[in-house]
């Protein structure tokens, strides 16, 4: 399988890329389309629908390549990949029927192969990834092969698209169903931010969103605890600020702890709209950013992989966190290429909203401020 | 770019003695330093808002520790005083317990000394006769006559001290057992002990109730001899388990066909296990048994299956730590409408 990544910062930009890639007699079957949502998505997919090739997008907070990251932009990854060994399923959400909404691709695509893995991604801030992954698992059992990301949207955590050929969402599901009989895909999450302070009882929560730890509530708590100044509806920078600087830790009886920073300030009642789902009465940490060496401990991470699961690779996916691109600043860009070097291959990426993989021996499941690196081959 | 290496820049552009080579490659370090100088930038910002949220989460760390510490040592106070209060409970309703089978004995006692009692009286009675006639045969110069009812006098006298002492003894037994304090552990018959407190269990039962009766059985070793015991906290131990077995025959005797005849019997013998010398002691009801669900809670504090008011359930508990600080073990088999057996063994020197 050959694959080439491709970036523009606008629709004629990203034609002219793609037809330098197609001159070289390069012919793809599948896009892997991570842009801003700035750009026009319908125009987009027309770039690549217009010559056949299969749409798997996402809107980001930010998007790369091998070549370097961008933002208003978009990350292309094309892979001339044998159209009976994958398929690209597209579902809206109906409600809250997340699960059942994956249950139903998982079993579509056990029609189509006895083997599938999937790539995904997911719209909206109010979706819960977990009953996402839960779906896939009631369908395949604990250990299918499922990464991806939440769809974002520059920061504003306003509106998150997921789209395919003719099909867009804000409320919707893209999967990526791959053959494991033909391809070799793996992936890894790794984190790295640090728990701080005492363990505190979430006392008042729906879904993903917190109200109150400890009865008082999430806003009062980050300002008491977080030293973060300018706390007010007026700072453009907020929900950045909290999501990267001061994430809450959910602690779990088993299973090492994830991350759940908050995403959207509700003024009125001082509740945060968490990247995930923070059931009441669980406990939390607040936590702190990694040491800069984090960026070395991902690298290491992905040589490890290539090590004992993964020699070589034909490209290479990302789904890192929006809040790592803040919380990382400038290191980002060395945390991108270092894991891209550890193949060498082409490479585009998203930076999400939470991300779905496995951790170390850790369970499958919704991760937030990781980068979730995902290795493909054809065998 | 640092302005400071922006300056630079300027300056190479502007120098005509380098050549675009030497320029292009001044150019490339330049670009690399000040991406290492936005990154240390960054590093320095970041490091300075993560210290300054450490201070503060550190300092109310600290502060919820001590309040945690505090709470933490107010609630260890309190537990200590509720165990003083518990201890000092646990003790009252020890001897509550005690007082509680000392009243089940009164009945018994009153038997056992109205025996002696009556004795006492009888000779005492008839020695004053004695006496009368006595002194009409010296009045008469019969002095043989006189010597012969004075011995007869001096042996009842004889008769009357040791239904004295007999008495006397019942009424230590009394004040043993109701006492608070531990007692010590002393040479005792252990036959004689079971014996004694099967009659005042018996006589204490039936003053409680006309209606009562049982046959009782004794099969006694005589080999036992003496063992080193508590007297009376074996004693509580043996009347808990009469009374039970008491308890068990006359609730049967409600339900059973007319021909049943309710029967305990004490069995006492004497046994080798390993090295040890064991005395057994073992009362048997023909009872309704104890239901298999809570056999393994009879001997649980405060476990009764009596109707309220008639059982502290505290009896068999205080039973099986008794005989288990004297290095022994009670054990119970019992079969549903048949019987029940208690079987306490212990250590012939302990």
């Amino acid at each position: 399988m050959q694959a080439k990544s491709i970036s523009g910062n606008s629709v004629a930009e990203i034609r002219q890329r793609f037809e330098e890639a197609r001159a070289t007699g390069f012919r793809p079957t599948l896009a892997i389309i991570f842009l801003s949502v700035s750009l026009d998505i319908g125009q987009v997919c027309e770039v690549f629908d217009a010559e056949g090739i299969q749409i798997f997008g996402a809107t980001t907070h930010g998007e790369f390549t091998e070549s370097g990251i961008s933002s208003g932009g978009a990350a292309i990854l094309l892979l001339d990949l044998n159209p009976a060994y994958f398929t690209v399923l597209f579902s809206e959400f109906q409600g809250h029927n997340y699960r059942d909404t994956t249950q139903e691709i998982a079993r579509k695509a056990l029609e189509k192969f006895p083997h599938p893995a999937f790539l995904i991604a997911g719209s909206h801030l109010e979706t819960d990834p977990e009953a996402l992954l839960h779906g896939f698992q009631d369908m395949q059992g604990s250990e299918v092969n499922v990464y991806g990301g939440m769809a974002g949207d520059d920061f504003t955590f306003e509106s998150q698209f997921v789209f395919t050929q003719g099909q867009s969402s804000e409320r919707g599901i893209v999967a990526l169903v791959l053959d494991e009989e033909r391809l070799l895909i793996k992936g890894k999450a790794t984190c790295g931010w640090k728990p701080m302070g005492t363990e505190k009882t979430v006392t008042r929560s729906e879904g993903n969103r917190v109200y109150t730890i400890e009865n008082v509530s999430v806003l009062e708590m980050t300002r008491k605890y977080s030293g973060l100044e300018n706390l007010t509806p007026d700072n453009p920078k907020i929900s950045t600020e909290i999501a990267t600087s001061f994430p809450l830790q959910l602690q779990r009886e088993a299973g090492d702890p994830v991350m759940r920073p908050g995403l959207v300030v509700n003024w009125d009642d001082g509740s945060f709209l968490c990247s995930g789902s923070v059931p009441q009465g669980s406990k939390i940490r607040f936590s702190l950013p990694p040491d800069f060496d984090v960026v070395e401990k991902v690298i290491a991470g992905c040589k490890q992989m290539k090590e004992a699961e993964m020699p070589a690779a034909d490209a290479l996916v990302l789904f890192s966190c929006g809040g790592r691109l803040v919380s990382l600043g400038p290191m980002i860009t060395e945390e991108l290429e270092g894991v891209q070097q550890v193949w060498n291959v082409p490479m585009a990426g998203m930076f999400s909203n939470g991300e779905l993989a496995r951790a170390t021996n850790g369970n499958l499941e919704m991760h937030n401020l990781t980068t979730c690196c995902v290795a493909i081959k054809e065998k | 770019m640092n302005p400071y290496l922006t300056r630079i820049q300027e300056l190479i552009a502007q120098n005509n003695q380098l050549s675009t080579e030497e320029k292009d490659i001044m150019a490339k370090a330049i670009a690399d330093a000040d991406k290492q100088w936005t990154i240390v930038d960054f590093k320095l910002d970041r490091t300075e808002k993560v210290k300054k949220t450490t201070s503060i989460l550190l300092e109310e760390t600290i502060e919820e520790l001590e309040q945690k510490r505090k709470a933490v040592e107010e609630s260890k106070d309190a537990l200590q005083k509720s165990l003083e209060e518990l201890k000092a409970a646990q003790a009252q309703l020890i001897q509550s317990e005690k007082m509680a089978s000392l009243g089940e004995l009164t009945a018994g006692i009153a038997h056992e000394i109205q025996n002696p009692l009556n004795f006492v009286n009888n000779f005492s009675d008839l020695s004053r006769e004695l006496l009368e006639e006595m002194k009409e045969e010296l009045d008469m110069g019969n002095s043989e006559e006189a010597k012969s009812i004075a011995e007869n006098v001096r042996q009842n006298l004889e008769k009357i001290l040791h239904h004295g002492q007999r008495a006397d003894a019942i009424v230590k037994g009394m004040l043993q057992h109701s006492r608070s304090a531990a007692g010590q552990k002393e040479e005792a018959d252990i036959n004689t002990l079971a014996e004694e407190y099967l009659r005042l269990a018996y006589h204490g039962y039936r003053a409680k109730d006309n209606a009562f009766n049982v046959k009782l059985e004794t099969n006694f070793d005589p080999a036992i001899g003496k063992v080193n015991v508590i007297p009376q906290d074996i004693g509580r131990v043996l009347l808990n388990l009469y009374n039970n077995a008491f308890y068990a025959v006359t609730e049967k005797s409600k339900t059973a066909k007319a021909n049943y005849v309710p029967k305990v019997t004490l069995r006492s013998r004497v046994m080798e296990e390993g090295n040890r010398k064991l005395v057994e002691l073992s009362i048997r009801d023909n009872g309704n048994g104890i239901p298999e669900k809570i056999r393994e809670k009879i001997f649980q504090p405060f476990f009764t299956t009596k109707p309220t008011g008639q059982g502290t359930g505290l009896g068999l508990s205080l039973s099986y730590d008794i005989v288990k600080s004297h290095g022994g073990e009670i054990s119970v088999t019992s079969k549903e409408s048949e019987g029940t057996e208690f079987v306490i063994q212990l250590p012939v020197t302990s």
